[in-house]
């Protein structure tokens, strides 16, 4: 259907009305999409612990219900996020669930925080009221004299700083001055490739520090550099590692002034690092990998052409020489070389022993080119390998499970008999018969306790063969676009239930059975 | 009885000093009543309230930024005289706005702290204090340590004004023209003080720590009381006024965290009971009350450091909103011409700014060199030592809203969050082999103007700590402040001599001035004053607020002495002054007295809080089985019973002072190894073994033993 990707681990989600839901994340986002669009997003310091669904205001639209890390509980419109309801427990919320607790035929929001503490809420029709909060004028003159204030502290402002004799004269800078930024990658490094993002002004003006905000690839939500005072230069490089191929969105905040300034200008800059920024491309030909993916797309070269300028971090852009195309990339950091090969006859091939990237370029190609349904042929000989162990481990953990289940349950049946001999002996008070049946079940308990730890173990190996496999199937699917892709997943679904692995690694090969 | 208040907004003023807002007397003592304000931009404005809005009588031009605003009369009379300081100068308005009085002191610094009474005039700035009675000088004193705040008290028999000077090495003065000085010793740093009642020679002072107390200047001079703060703010301002309408004057409060307190003086306890609180967002600049909007409710208000002007009326909510035709339903053609008023202002501005902007780009890109200035951002800042946690607070107030801070240190610190703060805290990976100890971004939510953030130090750690703020203003714009953490970051100034200590000592010797010794000192300890001693010899004493250490400083050109029974105190020392004599090439010469008995006293001090913390964790550890245990229907004993009765204690103090335990491990690992140094041999080898000895500790006995077997 669709696929989002956020900038944590998402903890949390819940239905909303029609189209709607919301989310929470690990790092005290929420937020709520329409479909695939984000209607909107909120970070706080606190972790939201659950969202929930429930029109506390009875305007017949669920509103997004949140209980966060520190025993608040939000109530927010679900189109724009605006705050309507809240409370605050003494501790973190535990969860929130919804139902007609007191049967009266409605549903109540109930709260239970982690202490034990449970409130329960009812619509309340008066928080939709148009003027709901009593002091509304008040807040509305309190908004229009901050809004003042801050628009005489600007005017004021530009009249000083267009007033040149000014005494403070470490805070200026040049008005021309201009920052710029260079995104390279960076594989002088060779233990942690990178890129690195070059900052640097256009004239003597220093850098002091650099603020880059962005989700997801650092440890927090920002990383700052900040240079010892006797290395104030004119530029300054951030390295940055992204995650996985995703486009990252960085906004950064450089300080701008002289070498001993107290006072700075705020540069703001925001650059989007292409979706494949860590494949880096190479001169020459190479010697291509045995495995490759091949399809049709019928779409003029051009635009192929584009979508690489768009998609990858090129030094130039590629232009067209003659009919065919073929790129040379070394995925960093591990190295592999991938292999994009343009024919003329409208056959796009890439080489690449990993399968999972081969399937993200796909994917970012098909929707660059909105291809609605993409047929491919592949050959990946190293995950066929990879499926056939897999699968031979699944059989074999499958027999052993059988095996095992069968020892336990005639173990069991001991059991039985033992307890049975055990209270028997007892009755007709025969202390030796009690010594000798009680010796045997604790036997018999130890026994099925070790293989209950041996099945343990083997339902571990099983899930995470099961795992693998299924992740391969995803990764295969992903070089399909649309129906293919939807097909493929449900023929290898079929086949793994039918243990036919021929049957499988034709479909990874052809897309069809 | 319970006092509820309700805020009603008034105006923004603009940015303001401390004690900059007062309200006048009405002659007949009905009616409502008139208000003045001095502002950083130097307006003064005296107006009443009329349904809310601001009634103007006068407003002066703009001019130098007022410090303090006080008010005046002759003797006997209303007090109803309106005089501002600014720079040096005094200036007197009467009630009409009519300029009556510019006198210009002979104050070499900004006039700071002002107080009047009849015809007698006292000011002072950081260290200087003059009394001028008509215009003439009368007195002149200078103070080596910061002036805080100055007040006169009454004087019913005609003996001659005298003055209470506050003062940071936490003294209150009692000065006057004819008599000698009285000093009053209190336990904190006084922020502000107030008078506690006309007849007796009573002052209330306010203190840095949020502590209140009461000093009698009286037959035998002594603080009365001390109602500890609790970890609330600096106090800012203090007023008497009878809220209750009960006929007993409460005391009204203002903090620099923004809560406004209002206590009442119960004749069956010995201290003041908090009656009402109110938290807002910004530090309390002054704190006034009387009838300012209706004429039968008593009113409290309020100015703060962005400019909010404030009341906080015992008014109830719907009566107000009845006067001013504010609700839900029917907001009134005044109310909204009022809103109609301030957008059309508004409106009017943002066309001019957007002039302005256009202007500014415009420059900017004809004009290659132009250059830009950055407008100076105001900045409220404080870096204070809380003792009873050991920690600093840093907190930051802009008149704008901050859009971001970024924390970096030079030195090894750790960051406590503050549940007040909502903004978004983010640690940076850096390294301190490129001097970057710590990097921290808080994103701020809007509006947001101050921000307060916990710095935990460590003893023998110096290095600066630098704040880089950046409000959402245009053009976008940043300044760095810097705050220094001192090597012994944790002491503080105490008058308590606790003679009976076993002190080890360190003297000095060699070819320096006062004034240089001085300054060393100034290096290793906080609160050292400005000015070099002006008697030939210096006398400072310290607490270290986490270990109960004492420390004394006695020093004059050629020699210095300190004593400790803190050996770590004495290392440290002794490492920063070597070091700043070499690098200034004074040749010194050192000794060190070690006190056989100090090691074991010390582990003395330090075994009740290792105790405590141990216990602490333990019962930490113990909370969930208990709570299992209780669930299953166990009785328990009364001992695990009460420790599960204080569950909220543990888990409260086991969240406010993280990693306390490891903070006290590695004093004592501190310690050993600098008394390894001063016996001439290295420690170091030995500190695996005391690590496991900590981990087993319970009687300070082991470790003692431990310590002298080297």
């Amino acid at each position: 259907m669709g696929e989002l990707t956020e900038t944590e681990a998402v903890t949390s989600l819940t239905p909303l009305q029609k189209t709607c839901f919301g989310y929470g994340l690990s790092n005290g986002t929420i937020g709520v999409y329409e479909k695939l669009q984000r209607l909107w997003r909120i970070k706080s310091k606190n972790k939201a612990i659950t969202v929930f669904n429930y029109d506390i205001d009875g305007d017949g639209l669920d509103e997004l219900i949140i209980g966060w890390s520190n025993g608040k509980v939000d109530g927010r419109n679900c189109r724009t996020g605006e705050v309507v309801f809240k409370d605050n427990f003494s501790s973190a919320v535990a969860g929130i669930v919804a139902g007609d607790y007191r049967l009266n035929g409605g549903r109540d929001l109930i709260c239970c925080s982690v202490t034990g503490e449970v409130r329960g809420y009812q619509t309340n029709k008066v928080l939709r009221a148009p003027g709901r909060r009593v002091n509304y004028g008040h807040d509305a003159v309190r908004e229009l004299f901050s809004k003042k204030q801050n628009l005489l502290l600007e005017l004021s402002n530009y009249k000083e700083s267009s007033n040149q004799a000014a005494e403070v004269v470490k805070a200026k800078i040049p008005m021309q001055t201009k920052l710029q930024c260079v995104v390279a990658l960076n594989e002088k490094d060779l233990e942690k490739p990178h890129i690195d993002v070059t900052l640097f002004t256009n004239n003597d003006t220093v850098i002091r520090a650099v603020l880059v905000f962005c989700e997801g690839i650092f440890q927090g939500e920002s990383h700052v550099l900040h240079p010892r005072d006797w290395e104030l230069t004119r530029s300054v490089t951030v390295p940055i590692t992204p995650v996985s191929n995703i486009p990252v969105d960085l906004h950064i905040k450089a300080l701008i002034g002289q070498i001993d300034s107290t006072n700075f200008h705020l540069f703001e800059l925001s650059r989007q690092l292409p979706r494949f920024a860590m494949l880096q491309l190479l001169k020459g030909k190479h010697e291509k990998p045995k495995s490759y993916s091949t399809f049709i797309v019928k779409e003029r070269i051009q635009r192929i052409i584009l979508w690489v300028n768009q998609n990858f971090l090129l030094q130039t852009e590629v232009t067209l020489a003659g009919l065919e195309l073929e790129l040379f990339f070394k995925a960093l950091p591990t190295n592999k070389l991938v292999v994009f090969c343009v024919g003329s006859d409208n056959k796009i091939t890439i080489f690449c022993d990993n399968m999972g990237l081969v399937g993200e370029i796909t994917q970012s190609l098909a929707n660059f080119l909105n291809v609605n349904d993409l047929e491919a042929r592949a050959e990946f000989p190293n995950v066929e390998e990879k499926m056939k162990m897999l699968m031979h481990n699944m059989v074999e953990l499958n027999e052993v499970r059988l095996q095992l289940s069968t020892d336990m349950a005639s173990c069991l049946d001991s059991i039985r008999s033992h307890v049975i001999r055990i209270e028997d002996a007892r009755i007709i008070e025969d202390v030796e018969g009690v010594l000798k049946w009680t010796t045997a079940l604790a036997t018999c308990n130890s026994d099925i306790l070790k293989s209950y730890k041996v099945r343990n173990n083997n339902h571990e190996d099983l899930v995470k063969s099961l795992k693998q496999i299924n992740k391969c199937i995803e990764q295969s699917s992903k070089l399909r676009v649309g129906k293919p892709q939807a097909r493929l997943v449900e023929l290898c679904r079929a086949a793994v239930k039918n243990n036919n692995v021929p049957a499988i690694l034709r479909i990874f090969k052809t897309g069809i059975n | 009885m319970e006092l509820v208040l309700n805020r009603i907004d008034y105006s923004l003023v603009g940015p303001t000093s401390r004690h900059t807002m007062k309200i006048l007397p009405n002659p007949d003592g009905k009616g409502l009543q008139r208000i003045a304000i001095g502002g950083h931009d130097g307006v003064v404005q005296i107006f009443n309230i009329k349904k809310s809005t601001l009634v103007h009588s006068f407003k002066s031009l703009p001019g130098a930024k007022i410090n303090r605003l006080e008010l005046g009369g002759m003797k006997d009379h209303l007090q109803d005289k309106v005089f501002i300081a600014a720079n040096n100068e005094v200036r007197g308005y009467n009630k009409k706005g009519k300029l009556f009085l510019a006198f210009e002191t002979t104050l070499t610094e900004p006039i700071q702290h002002m107080t009047i009474s009849g015809s007698d005039l006292m000011v002072a700035s950081f260290h200087s204090f003059q009394h001028y009675f008509d215009c003439v000088e009368k007195l002149n004193a200078t103070f080596a340590d910061k002036i805080t705040d100055i007040i006169n008290m009454p004087s019913p028999n005609n003996e001659g004004v005298r003055t209470v000077i506050a003062c940071e090495d936490r003294t209150l003065r009692l000065v006057s023209e004819k008599r000698q000085a009285v000093v009053v010793e209190i336990g904190s740093r006084p922020s502000c003080l107030q008078l506690a009642d006309e007849e007796d020679l009573h002052v209330l002072f306010g203190a840095q720590d949020g502590s209140i107390g009461l000093v009698s200047f009286g037959f035998n001079a002594q603080v009365r009381w001390v109602l500890e703060g609790g970890g609330s703010g600096c106090v800012n301002c203090m007023v008497h006024f009878d809220m209750s309408g009960d006929g007993q004057r409460e005391l009204i409060v203002g903090r620099d965290d923004g809560l406004i307190e209002v206590f009442v003086y119960d004749p069956m306890q010995e201290l003041p009971v908090k009656r009402a609180s109110y938290a807002c967002t910004e530090s309390i600049m002054s704190v006034q009350a009387g009838f300012v909007s209706s004429p039968e409710h008593p009113e409290i208000i309020a100015v703060t450091y962005t400019g909010w002007f404030f009341g906080l009326t015992t008014e109830s909510k719907e009566s107000i909103n009845l006067r001013q035709g504010d609700g839900p339903t029917n907001m009134s053609s005044e109310m909204q011409e009022r809103l109609q008023q301030l957008r059309l202002e508004i409106d009017e501005i943002e066309q001019k700014v957007v002039r302005e902007r256009e202007k500014y780009k415009q420059t900017t890109q004809t004009r290659p060199d132009a250059l830009s200035i950055v407008p100076k951002i105001e900045i409220n800042e404080k870096f204070t030592l809380i003792p009873n946690e050991a920690v600093y607070l840093l907190s930051i107030e802009v008149q704008t809203p901050i859009d971001n801070v970024l924390i970096q240190s030079e030195t090894p610190l750790r960051i406590l969050d503050v549940e007040r703060n909502s903004a978004v805290v983010s640690h940076s990976a850096c390294d301190p082999e490129m001097g970057n100890h710590l990097l921290v971004t808080y994103r701020c939510q809007v509006n947001t103007t101050r921000l307060e953030v916990k710095v935990q130090t460590t003893e023998g750690q110096a290095g600066q700590l630098r704040a880089y703020v950046t409000v959402s203003m245009q053009p976008k714009c940043c300044r760095l402040i810097k705050f220094t953490v001192r090597p012994l970051s944790l002491h503080q100034r105490s008058h308590d001599l606790a003679l009976d200590r076993p002190y080890n000592s360190l003297r000095l010797t060699g070819a320096f001035s006062l004034a240089e010794v001085h300054s060393w000192i100034g290096m290793c300890v906080p609160e050292v004053p400005d000015k070099v001693p002006l008697t030939s010899e210096g006398v400072l004493s310290y607490k270290n607020s986490f270990l109960d250490t004492v420390l004394h400083c006695v020093y004059a050109k050629g020699k210095a002495e300190f004593k400790s029974d803190n050996m770590s105190t004495i290392a440290v020392l002794k490492d920063v002054l070597t070091k700043e004599a070499t690098a200034k090439s004074v040749d010194l010469d050192i000794s060190c007295e070690i006190h056989p008995e100090s090691t074991a006293w010390m582990l003395g001090l330090v075994h009740p809080l290792l105790a405590k913390q141990r216990q602490l964790g333990a019962e930490n550890a113990l909370l969930a089985p208990l709570h299992e245990l209780q669930q299953q229907g166990v009785t328990l004993p009364a001992n695990y019973q009460s420790i599960l009765d204080s569950e909220t204690e543990i888990v409260e103090n086991m969240k406010s002072q993280p990693a306390q335990l490891e903070r006290l491990k590695s004093i004592i690992c501190d310690l050993l190894v600098d008394i390894g140094k001063f016996r001439g041999g290295n420690a170091r080898g030995r500190l695996a073994q005391l690590r496991d000895l900590l981990e087993q500790y319970t009687h300070p006995d082991t470790l003692i033993d431990f310590f002298l077997m080297a």
